[in-house]
């Protein structure tokens, strides 16, 4: 990954953070129920586009950045749900696995220099 | 011992400094393309952010594997038994991703390799420090994780392995307890030992001491960081800790904590060793927040303020006195950016790059830009 591809990528999470405000102070003004659950739809679907858009590109380093901040509110959210210690870490492993090998396969697939 | 052939390791260190004199502008992508053929193709590896990324995911899925299995075992022997095999098994599907799968500095083969150390030091204290005192347990915990953290960085080079070692053997010493005082002066001069030994070590190929820079960083800032007796204050309010009269080892450790930064920073500078220059830098910075914790003078609000306007009349002096000495330069150092357009940025680091070129290389740098001095040393990079 080089340093420019890094900073845009920094650059991104930064603009998902300052677009995230609007949207809240939008929603509420509406009177729309935003809480934390909603922040965290919003980041999964903003996301998703972009790990979609970075997939049809083969642009390894936006795939890679979509992921990691996709997976990590969502585990965080469905660890807060879930309750029993062994379904908890059987997520924790399955995704994470499934995260990791993922990001492999990604990598191989795009043939980029991450 | 070493699991990756010394070819390899030469051909990626050189592969790296090839990368190095590129991103500092060194030498053209002409040259550099020429040098790169010269030095062999890289070996894979990934890039430092992804292969975070992909150690913190792999440490994350082996911890919950572990303790998935073992949460429901409450006999030490058993857990120990089980972390002994979980350490096995993260031995062998590290080998394996390294030798049937090419794997060099991926990040998946070194949290394996990382978890293994640990899981090995958590089952010797489970099973020889059954029902002893908290003592001997975590001298059981702290001598383990240093043999294996030993044998890992023999066995496959990694610098998180060589830290791990300096920290086992700090824990060791802190299970002695031989009082707060005496630990932190035995571990200053534990760390300074070290710190000695490894720059004095003899024979070490170049490609090892530059993968030894991090611990001698972290080693010569942690001589200072253990003395300093208000440390933990620094983290803390604004409140006044109270006026109190310094005895004569707060004096000492007040004096130790602004000298040995400055030693290791005039010793970074003699030597163009870039990490004992950080280490000196951070240290004095540290030591100069810590002076009010220790006078037990109230903090206030503006504090930072005031010592980011310090630094940057601090910076500005020395840029300054750089640009005031003979050819913008000062010895080997100058204010300019290495590579930069000007003249004066990039001869030291050319030298460097010069001396760590294979011998047998055909082509050498072909329009290295700049003229003047910067930082040098051997396979220095980037700018400052």
């Amino acid at each position: 990954m080089t340093r420019p591809r890094l900073i845009v990528g920094l650059l991104a999470a930064a603009l998902f953070l300052l677009l995230l405000g609007p949207w809240r102070a939008f929603a509420q003004s509406r009177g729309w129920r935003t809480g934390r659950g909603a922040a965290v739809w919003f980041q999964r679907i903003a996301c998703a586009a972009l790990g979609v858009w970075s997939a049809r590109l083969r642009r390894f380093e936006t795939f890679a950045w979509a992921l990691v901040y996709a997976y990590v509110p969502t585990l965080i959210s469905v660890l807060r749900e879930v309750h029993d210690e062994t379904l908890s870490l059987g997520l924790v492993v399955l995704s994470s696995g499934s995260v990791l090998a993922l990001l492999l396969w990604a990598r191989a697939r795009f043939r980029e220099a991450a | 011992m070493r699991l990756f052939p010394a070819e390899l390791e030469e051909r990626a260190f050189r592969c790296g400094l090839v990368r190095d004199w590129k991103s500092a502008g060194l030498v053209s992508a002409e040259s550099a393309a020429k040098l790169a053929d010269s030095v062999g193709p890289a070996p894979e590896r990934a890039a430092w952010p992804l292969r975070l990324v992909l150690f913190g995911f792999s440490a994350l899925c082996f911890g919950a594997l572990v303790a998935l299995f073992l949460k429901d075992f409450n006999d030490r022997a058993i857990v120990g038994v089980g972390c002994l095999i979980a350490a096995a098994a993260a031995i062998a599907a590290a080998e394996t991703l390294i030798r049937a799968f090419a794997f060099h500095r991926h990040g998946v083969e070194e949290a394996l390799v990382a978890s293994a150390v640990g899981l090995a030091a958590f089952a010797a204290e489970r099973l020889v420090g059954r029902g002893a005192g908290w003592h001997f347990s975590t001298a059981v915990f702290a001598s383990t994780l240093t043999a294996a953290a030993a044998l890992a960085y023999a066995r496959y080079g990694y610098r998180l392995a060589a830290i791990a070692v300096a920290g086992g053997l700090g824990l060791l010493v802190v299970a002695f307890d031989a009082g707060e005082r005496e630990t932190r002066v035995l571990l200053a001069a534990l760390y300074a030992a070290l710190l000695a030994a490894v720059t004095l070590a003899p024979g070490l190929p170049r490609r090892e001491r530059e993968r030894l820079e991090l611990g001698r960083f972290f080693l010569a800032l942690s001589v200072p960081l253990v003395l300093n007796l208000r440390l933990e204050h620094l983290a803390g309010g604004y409140d006044s800790y109270g006026r109190a009269a310094l005895d004569a080892f707060s004096r000492a450790t007040l004096a130790a904590i602004f000298a040995i930064p400055a030693a290791w920073l005039a010793w970074g500078l003699a030597s163009r060793a870039r990490a004992l220059i950080w280490a000196g830098a951070l240290g004095l910075l540290v030591a100069q927040c810590s002076v009010k914790p220790y006078l037990g003078i109230a903090r206030h609000s503006w504090d930072p303020a005031l010592l980011g306007l310090e630094l940057i009349v601090a910076a500005y002096a020395l840029k300054r006195w750089l640009d005031a000495g003979p050819g913008g330069r000062r010895g080997a150092y100058s204010s300019e950016d290495a590579g930069g357009e000007r003249g004066g940025g990039a001869l030291g680091l050319l030298a460097g790059a010069i001396a760590a070129a294979p011998a047998s290389a055909p082509a050498g740098p072909g329009a290295p830009r700049g003229h003047g001095g910067g930082f040098g040393g051997g396979g220095a990079s980037g700018s400052y």
